[in-house]
């Protein structure tokens, strides 16, 4: 790989190579629905699907209700909108 | 997680996007949701890496007695964030006013 990027300096870089710096910090999910999970990103697969820890679950209504969940969860990524890494959530 | 060599001419779609890495961009998602940023890597799926966002989400609220549709937009700031590909709409320069 690193032979490839001396040559190619306009190499197309792969975004999941980016995601994988943020295993083990903390990550900010928005949801294509009105959700948004921030956990510990422990791992993800080729489909984005997610394994996160100390998760907190928020619904984006106009209260800003909290769902807390602790250990771990398995995110389907089908329906993730964006990662946001270091993130801590909405405003509530 | 082989990189293909890059060529400098236009052949397909992805080329265009190609051509802005590294500049500021204009990306439409579904959702009603808006994004503009500095691009820095894409993929085949249209995944993409932004630093430097501002995020605009618009809602619509519906008065209950005029039905009046008022159109708020929310904007945040976000220093870097991934784009998963399947909720992208359009991705162009950024819009210019004026």
């Amino acid at each position: 790989i690193s032979q490839i990027y001396a040559s190619n300096p306009h190499c197309i870089f792969n975004v999941l190579e980016l995601v994988d710096k943020c295993i083990g910090s903390r990550i900010h999910i928005v949801m294509k629905t009105d959700k948004e999970i921030v956990g510990t990103l422990l791992g993800f697969d080729d489909f984005v699907n997610m394994v996160l820890e100390d998760v907190t679950e928020f619904e984006i209504t106009p209260e800003g209700r909290r769902i807390t969940k602790l250990d771990q969860i398995l995110l389907n990524g089908n329906n993730i909108t964006m990662l946001i890494p270091g993130g801590e959530g909405p405003e509530v | 997680m082989y990189m293909q060599p890059t060529t400098n001419t236009v052949e397909e779609p992805l080329d265009l996007i190609r051509l802005s890495l590294d500049e500021r961009i204009y990306v439409k998602m579904r959702n009603d949701r808006e994004l503009r940023g500095r691009l820095h890597a894409y993929d085949q799926h249209l995944n993409m890496i932004l630093g430097d966002v501002e995020e605009t989400v618009t809602t619509v609220e519906i008065d209950e007695e005029t039905y009046e549709e008022l159109y708020k937009s929310t904007k945040r700031n976000i220093p870097m964030l991934f784009v998963r590909g399947d909720g992208v709409v359009l991705v162009a320069p950024p819009l210019r006013v004026g």
